[in-house]
């Protein structure tokens, strides 16, 4: 009785298995009798689980935080919002892979199988308070990853792609292992929550606990493609089709920030009221901002010079998650609760500029920055969409993306890290500029801007709705964000951890 | 008296901009007809609204307070004092005469109108909100129209100056959010409302940074005031705006000199010295000198200028010195001439901006003197004699001659400081006669002399243009010969502030 209540509270991440192997079923028997129906059926069926999937999580928000199966997983109001972001991503994308140009129609089916399967590996993530499932998940969401950065089969530059994270991901895999080895040396046990009652209880050596964090850290770093890590997220936007880019920046970013607050908050610090307290002699705090500083000051500059479209907002959102990362130091539920706010605006308006991005490079069969030279005038609505995007991501009020960066940038000073807000000013102003530079071209009247004629993927109606679903939150939440900042807040109280 | 009537004004315009944008492309006449009513009942009700002000009273008036962001404490809330009762109407009023101004338009005139009465609800919003973070939000929300007017529809550098005057407003932006969220965590109990942070509640309390222990007044009064100068535009931070007035298009450029860059001015009056008493007193000297800077800084710059457009920019400048100035020195008189000055450079300044707009749409260009040193335009004066008669006044106005726009407000300011800072008085005096050199110099070569090459095209102002520019000389005149009216609707709030300024002072 008790494993089927289980059973029951991960009905998401069945839903998403069941999608994954219905998928690959229905692509095979496609194959041997091929129609021109068979791409949409794929599609569709792919769709309709991911959808029945959201339901399922949105569902499972109201739970009440418990911990399954021998203590490996927690299902709590955090960790459920997670996965219901990710499958939303894990929506979007699938959706843009249907749209993809780049991704011939009988591929599909292994795509949108990788990509359910990715999710699903990142929604295990997100709830694992095992290290062993939280590392066999890792890899799961890791291998998907390597497979579908190297999509694009006849593109060197996707392969090279694949490669790169392949070789990359081993490496901190190892550390990774090296690092659970570590902690499983102070609590006896695998389990999180065991090792942490021991930090907590006992003192340990300060420089062990730097290098199991680091080691971890290191793990974690890849995926979020932070800072020193940071230098692979652009080659792999930039080489992979651009669903698996969107699905990169986004999904795999989400489930880095859930790792980020299962290694920092859940074991690294003490539970207390209203905010998680650091252990005495260890201060990792100190390291996380430094992080984030550097990481966003570096996206954001590097991000200055870029030409290539996909590559810039690769760099782009090397310096969204760093603005991220800055909530998670103060550690406060005001701050978590930031930051939870934040990659939820993160995860749509991403979403967003990749979606309408992919149209255009599509449509142009190009990836330079020129290809939006006049898009508003060509494609209004489709224009439009995407400086609200790009315009919500530089943090502008009343956009959804401002109140975020609203957020963050309030606990920052609250807890009075003076220098960090002024780092964090100062970039959003350069933010500003390659945002700008690109919304410059979607506006610009210049001779020949409009020559292009309108994007030749021209967005169906499935296409437009869902641009439409990703734009309502933008604007909407800029300017009435309380439901959803005190649902944040009460799943904070609630949480064991 | 109806129970919202400012919501209804602020946020007319963004329905009219919503309506503007669903009317469908095929009949492209009917977008001016709905921004061209829905202006003009904006500014009917802003009419009805100084109408029934009450001009003995100085708290907060029409004041509306609805819980927004509860988990914050963000209240939406508005009201109208002496501080802004005046701008609601002048807002209003020059965006009306600036849709009448763009009637023969052509290209893109749905986003054109839309973006323009978007425009016209931030700039309201601004001076009609009572919480800071409501205030911060209709202040950067006004950023977006006028980068996409001006990226669209500008000059030929219109993308330059557009992105140039994104970033230092921008930046003005990130100095003022840092501000106020530092006071917002040091206010107990939290509040972004300015009447719960008013009068002096930060007085002692201090931040450590560094290891040294400093007063958060001090401090947040500067970045506050960092943000606002920029938009003033106070120099060093200037020079955004004569390159934005070069490309913005002319009717925007009206609005962008006459009211947008005022609400700097009101902001610094409104936030800075309601909530930091001290540190105003401790500050205004500089602002003082700040002012005088400004008034010779623009003065010289303007002398210097070929481009009638940038003359008119720089002579903003200086004449944002004034007002400066003003604000300054904490005398009633000086004061009140700082307000008076806000509102009817406002004036002078659209009369002066809807003219150049009107000379360069004539003959397609702006330049006084061509750069073989031949004139631009000249003799216009037998060409066009009711464009000169108009020019005339909106050049008089601008100098400040007796009976005309900036004259008593000029005066005032004068009179005010004189005692104070007798040093900056005389150096802003000679601001005067800067303003006399530059317009002058350029009112000869355009309109007296021999008719030059850009003449050839112009013509003389049409009935259409008539309608918009008669309001505003009137208003010159009114401004200048009796603005007893203006200052008494200001008095009371402007004497209230002086006290709580002045009960700080040492």
């Amino acid at each position: 009785m008790e494993e089927l209540k289980s059973l029951f509270l991960i009905s998401p991440e069945l839903m998403l298995f069941a999608t994954a192997i219905v998928t690959l079923l229905v692509d095979i028997s496609s194959r041997r009798r091929p129609s021109d129906s068979s791409p949409r059926l794929v599609t569709g069926f792919a769709l309709l689980g991911l959808l029945g999937a959201l339901a399922l999580s949105l569902r499972s928000l109201g739970f009440a935080p418990t911990e399954i199966f021998s203590r490996a997983l927690s299902i709590d109001p955090v960790s459920q919002f997670i996965k219901t972001l990710l499958i939303f991503a894990g929506i979007i994308t699938v959706l843009q892979g249907s749209m993809s140009r780049e991704i011939h129609d009988t591929e599909k089916g292994e795509l949108y199988a990788l990509l359910v399967l990715g999710t699903l590996g990142m929604c295990v993530m997100a709830s694992a308070v095992h290290f062993l499932l939280l590392f066999l998940a890792y890899e799961m969401a890791g291998v998907t990853c390597y497979v579908l950065a190297a999509f694009k089969r006849r593109s060197s530059l996707s392969s090279e792609a694949g490669v790169k994270l392949f070789i990359h991901g081993s490496l901190t895999t190892i550390l990774f292992a090296i690092g659970i080895v570590m902690l499983y040396g102070i609590g006896k046990s695998f389990n999180i929550l065991d090792i942490r009652t021991q930090l907590t209880s006992a003192t340990m050596p300060t420089g062990y606990l730097w290098v199991a964090f680091g080691l971890i850290f290191v793990a974690l770093a890849g995926r979020l493609a932070i800072f020193p890590f940071h230098f692979l997220a652009p080659d792999i936007v930039e080489g992979a089709p651009s669903p698996v880019s969107s699905f990169f920046s986004v999904s795999s970013c989400i489930a880095g920030m859930a790792f980020a607050l299962r290694l920092c908050i859940h074991i690294f610090s003490a539970k207390g009221d209203l905010k998680w307290v650091h252990l005495a002699n260890f201060e990792w705090p100190d390291l996380i901002t430094a992080v984030a500083a550097v990481t966003m000051t570096i996206g954001n500059l590097t991000a200055l010079y870029q030409t290539n479209l996909k590559r810039l907002i690769g760099y782009s959102c090397i310096a969204q998650v760093g603005y991220l990362l800055m909530g998670i130091p103060v550690s406060t539920h005001a701050g978590i609760a930031a930051v939870l706010f934040s990659l939820g605006t993160y995860c749509v308006v991403t979403l967003g500029t990749f979606f309408v991005i992919q149209m255009v490079t599509d449509s142009a069969g190009s990836e330079k920055i020129t290809i939006l030279r006049g898009l508003v005038w060509r494609n209004p609505y489709e224009g439009v969409a995407l400086c609200v995007f790009l315009l919500s991501l530089a943090g502008l009020p009343p956009l959804v993306g401002f109140v975020g960066r609203f957020y963050i940038l309030g606990v920052v000073v609250r807890e009075k890290l003076y220098w960090l807000s002024i780092v964090a000013a100062i970039n959003w102003v350069l933010g500003l500029t390659y945002y700008l530079s690109m919304i410059k071209q979607v506006f610009s009247t210049d001779a020949g801007a409009t020559a292009g004629g309108p994007l030749t993927t021209s967005a169906n109606f499935v296409a437009k709705s869902a641009l439409a679903v990703l734009l309502l939150p933008t604007l909407v939440l800029g300017i009435y964000w309380d439901p959803l900042m005190n649902y944040i807040t009460r799943s904070l109280g609630a949480v064991a951890w | 008296m109806v129970r919202n009537i400012l919501s209804a004004i602020v946020f007319l315009p963004l329905l009219g901009a919503a309506l503007v944008l669903l009317i469908s492309r095929e009949d492209k006449r009917i977008h001016r007809y709905v921004a061209l009513l829905i202006s003009l009942i904006t500014f009917v009700l802003s009419c009805l609204l100084v109408a029934n002000f009450d001009h003995t009273a100085a708290g907060v008036q029409f004041a509306e307070n609805y819980e927004w962001i509860t988990s914050l404490k963000i209240s939406y809330s508005l009201g109208v004092d002496g501080l802004n009762v005046a701008f609601i109407p002048l807002t209003a009023l020059l965006f009306l005469l600036c849709i009448v101004a763009s009637w023969d338009r052509v290209a893109g005139l749905k986003g054109y109108f839309a973006l323009f009465l978007i425009l016209e609800t931030a700039v309201l919003g601004t001076f009609a909100a009572q919480d800071l973070f409501l205030l911060f939000a209709f202040w950067s929300a006004a950023l977006l129209p006028i980068y996409f007017m001006v990226g669209v529809w500008g000059n030929k550098n219109r993308e330059y100056a557009a992105t140039k005057f994104f970033l230092y407003q921008l930046a003005g932006s990130a100095f003022l959010l840092l501000g106020m969220l530092a006071i917002y965590y040091i206010a107990e109990p939290h509040s972004f409302s300015l009447l719960d942070l008013s009068g002096g509640k930060f007085t002692s309390a201090r931040i450590d940074i560094g290891g040294r222990s400093l007063g958060v007044e001090h401090l947040v009064f500067i970045l506050m005031l960092a943000g606002f100068a920029v938009r003033l535009p106070v120099v060093p931070l200037h020079s955004w705006f004569p390159h934005l007035q070069a490309e913005a298009p002319p009717v925007l450029a009206v609005v962008l000199a006459a009211i947008f860059i005022k609400t700097g001015a009101y902001a610094i009056v409104r936030v800075n010295y309601a909530l930091f008493p001290e540190a105003a007193n401790w500050f205004a000297p500089v602002l003082a000198v700040a002012g005088a800077v400004n008034i010779i800084y623009g003065g010289i710059c303007a002398l210097g200028q070929k481009d009638i457009r940038r003359l008119v920019a720089y002579s903003c400048v200086s004449h944002m010195g004034f007002v400066l100035l003003g604000l300054g020195i904490f005398s009633s008189t000086a004061f009140h001439g700082a307000f008076l000055q806000m509102v009817s450079h406002g004036v002078y300044t659209g009369l002066l901006f809807f003219l150049v707009g009107i000379l360069g749409a004539r003959s397609g260009q702006y330049d006084i003197m061509n750069p073989d040193g031949s004139v631009g335009f000249g003799g216009l004066v037998s060409k066009a004699p009711l464009l000169t008669g108009f020019f005339t006044v909106a050049v008089f106005s601008t100098l400040g001659v007796p009976g005309l726009g900036a004259f008593p407000s000029e005066s005032l300011v004068f009179l005010g400081a004189f005692p104070y800072h007798r040093l900056l008085t005389v150096i802003g005096l000679g601001g005067v006669f800067l303003t006399a050199g530059y317009l002058l110099w350029m009112y000869r070569r355009v309109f007296l002399g021999k008719v030059g090459e850009g003449a050839g095209q112009i013509t003389d102002v049409t009935l259409r243009e008539q309608v918009f520019l008669v309001p505003l000389v009137l208003l010159c005149v009114f401004a200048g010969t009796y603005p007893t009216p203006l200052i008494n609707l200001a008095q009371p709030t402007i004497n209230q502030v002086l006290t709580s300024l002045n009960k700080e002072a040492k």
